[in-house]
Order: C-alpha cells, then structure tokens, then sequence
C-alpha cells in the first residue's frame, strides 16, 4: 500500500512538470528588410505575415511552429557577365524572391514580456525559376535570431534578423563581389532579412 | 534503504521546481574601439547597443544570452577594382554587425564579474571590402556593479576568420590560419549595463 501510495506522488510530481503543456494559435506580420549578401544591390523593404502555435512549456521556454509568406529580394539593376569582351550586359531591374516558409522558433522567456528567440526555417519561392532569375535556387534553409517583446493581452512586437545558408547566384554568370567558391570563406551571396512586426497570441484563460 | 532511495528520487525530480533560478532582462551600451588585425589601418571609434537576458543558476555563476548591434571596422584610406570595372574607394572599412553571443558570467563578488563567451556575428552594411559576411568572435570581460541595476563593463572581442583578405593592406606575413595571423576583428568595448527587476 505504502508503495502505491509512494508510486502515486512520483507520478503526480512527474505529471506536474508537464501538465503545464499549453498551445495557443496565433498570426504574425510585420516588415521585410531583405538583401542578398556580397552583391552590389540595394535592400527590398516589403512585407510578412504567417500563422503560429504557440507552445509553452514553462515559464522560460517556449516552441513556436510557423508557416508564412514572406517576400524577399533585393532592388536595382542585375548584370550579366559578358562571356568575352569588355561591357557587361544588363539583364534585369530588381530580384523579387517572395517564399512560403515552414519554420520552428524556440523562445526564451527572460522575464513576463521579454523573449529572445532562435530559429531555423525552410523557405520555397512560389515563383518559377526564369521569374527570380538571378537566383538560382527556389529553395533555402535558414536561421534566425530576434527578439520579442511580449504584452499579457497577447499582443506582441518583434524583431528578426534571418539568414539563409544556400548560395542565391551564381558568381559566374551575374555581377557579384569577387567570390571563391567554397563553404569556408563565406564568400556566398545568400538572402538576409531583417524583419520587424506584430504578433498576437490568444491569451490564456486567467 | 528502500526508502531512502525513493526519498532521493523524489527530491531529483522535484529540484527543478525548486532552484530559485532567477532571470532578468538587460540593455547594454557604449563605445567600440575597433580594428582589423594585421593591417596597416587605425582604430576606428564607434559604438555598440544590445540586449540581454540573463539566467542566474548560482550566486557564482550566471548565463547570459546577448543579441546586439555593433559598429566595427578601421579607418585608412581602402581602394579596390572589383569584378566589372567597378571603382570602389573609402576611408575606411566600416562595418555593422548584428551579434547572438552567449556569455558566462562569474560573478567572483557580490559586485563584480568575470565573463567569458563566444558570439556569431552577421554583416549587415554589404561592405565590399569584406571577404566574408559571417564572423564569430570569442569575448572576455568585466562587469562592475556600482548601483543596484547598473552596471559598468569592459570587453574584448577577438573575431576567429578571416575577414579582409586583399594583401595590399597589411603588414608581416600572411599566413591565413584560423586563429593566428588573420586579418580579423579586434574590438575593444565599454559602456553601460542596466538589468530590469521583475516585478512579482
């Protein structure tokens, strides 16, 4: 009987860890800042928005799935590298890469309204590949790191700066700074978004 | 025995619930003295702002998550062709970082601290005199508690990779390794730190 009793206040003790366990969908948006890394184009300022669920664990972390659509790229005029001779020739004016994004961000709760957040995403441009040109890919990994300032009504502000880790363009063909082709020298011209928007959360029931 | 054995269970797996660990939000500032290693520009001055969340596990050791914005670089006069007869010419390499570090924080005083962390660091500006745009950086540093909240700090900053490679620019030899003989960050920080006490 005693270790029934003992078996029974493990289990609640254990339970109690995790009992806490609650999820509350939310949506995101905001503004995009994006360039491509070691190009001579200027940043694209446009816009983000995304659904979420908000997992909290405890006080202190929180898990955060999120699908959105967020459109990237960069501004000003694309050149081609002339296959001999000297002029370079003009291809195109401004790289649009807009993504759907699968993501996870965990966040870190350092106090009631303040998180500080990391994440990874996977991204999937919707447009075809002869639209986003310059760009070879349709696809990128990427990490992320921001921050969020949280209100107890479910409102929150947050900032984001986002990398991506696969190479945007190839540096034979289009005008890039000089590149060595290897994963080591970064030397790679890569999507890089600063975003900054609101979220809002369902609050929980007092 | 039995009994005993259980007890020690039970008091493991309710500890978590237990430790007072205490955390709080800070905003850091101030000034970065900033230079390029194995160049033969000049310091620049700038500054540097962040925030930071700080994990307190003993009254000795802390942990600190930081998330930033720092100016870096040097000044000299810098002049490059690059791929398509482009001209570029500055008076120096001035760069902006976004940095996520991790600090260690031991607090060997009820006022004073060591540090000791390591940070990535991401180029923001598109300098074109920069061989990479991803830099991590290792960091030793004080902090010094004069008022409850504020507090003093001093840092360095060393970055591990090379991040300006064109030889026309430095002194001695080059050698490329990591670590030693780069042509990396050096920053030197000071500024101000303020820690918000939560309300219960």
């Amino acid at each position: 009987m005693k270790k029934h009793y003992l078996a029974g206040l493990l289990l609640f003790l254990f339970a109690g860890s995790y009992a806490q366990v609650s999820i509350r969908p939310g949506v995101r948006a905001g503004a995009n800042y994006s360039q491509i890394t070691r190009t001579y184009y200027d940043p694209r300022t446009d816009f983000y928005f995304g659904v979420l669920g908000e997992i909290k664990f405890n006080n202190t972390f929180f898990l955060q799935p999120e699908i959105g659509f967020s459109r990237q790229g960069a501004r000003g005029d694309v050149y081609r590298l002339p296959e001999s001779g000297e002029e370079k020739v003009w291809a195109r004016k401004n790289i649009e890469s807009n993504y759907v994004t699968w993501g996870v961000t965990g966040k870190l709760a350092f106090s009631r309204a303040v998180r500080i957040l990391f994440g990874i995403s996977a991204e999937r441009s919707v447009e075809g590949p002869e639209a986003v040109k310059p760009l070879r890919s349709g696809g990128d990994f990427c990490a992320l790191a921001g921050a969020e300032y949280k209100f107890p009504f479910g409102l929150g502000i947050e900032f984001r700066i986002k990398r991506g880790t696969f190479d945007m363009i190839d540096s034979r063909d289009y005008e890039t700074f000089s590149s060595r082709r290897s994963w080591w020298s970064g030397d790679r011209n890569l999507n890089l978004v600063m975003q900054a928007g609101v979220n809002y959360t369902i609050p929980t029931a007092p | 025995m039995k009994k005993i054995f259980l007890l020690i269970i039970l008091a493991g797996l309710s500890l978590p619930g237990f430790t007072q660990r205490t955390k709080s939000v800070g905003l850091r500032a101030g000034v970065n003295v900033s230079d390029i290693t194995r160049t033969v520009f000049t310091a620049r001055t700038a500054f540097y702002a962040g925030l930071a969340g700080e994990m307190r596990m003993t009254g000795l050791y802390a942990l600190q998550l930081e998330l930033g914005y720092s100016q870096q670089g040097a000044l000299g006069n810098v002049e490059d062709e690059r791929s398509v007869n482009r001209h570029f010419s500055d008076s120096g390499i001035r760069t902006e970082y976004f940095t996520a570090g991790v600090m260690n924080k031991f607090s060997i005083h009820r006022k004073f601290s060591l540090l000791a962390g390591a940070s990535v660091e991401q180029e923001l500006s598109g300098n074109p005199f920069l061989s990479r745009t991803l830099d991590a950086g290792v960091i030793l540093g004080a902090e010094y508690q004069f008022l409850p909240g504020f507090g003093l700090e001093v840092r360095a900053k060393r970055g591990l990779f090379d991040i300006f490679e064109n030889s026309a620019y430095t002194t001695g030899e080059y050698t490329g390794n990591l670590l030693m003989g780069s042509q990396s960050n050096l920053v030197l920080q000071a500024g101000l730190v303020y820690y918000f006490k939560e309300r219960k």
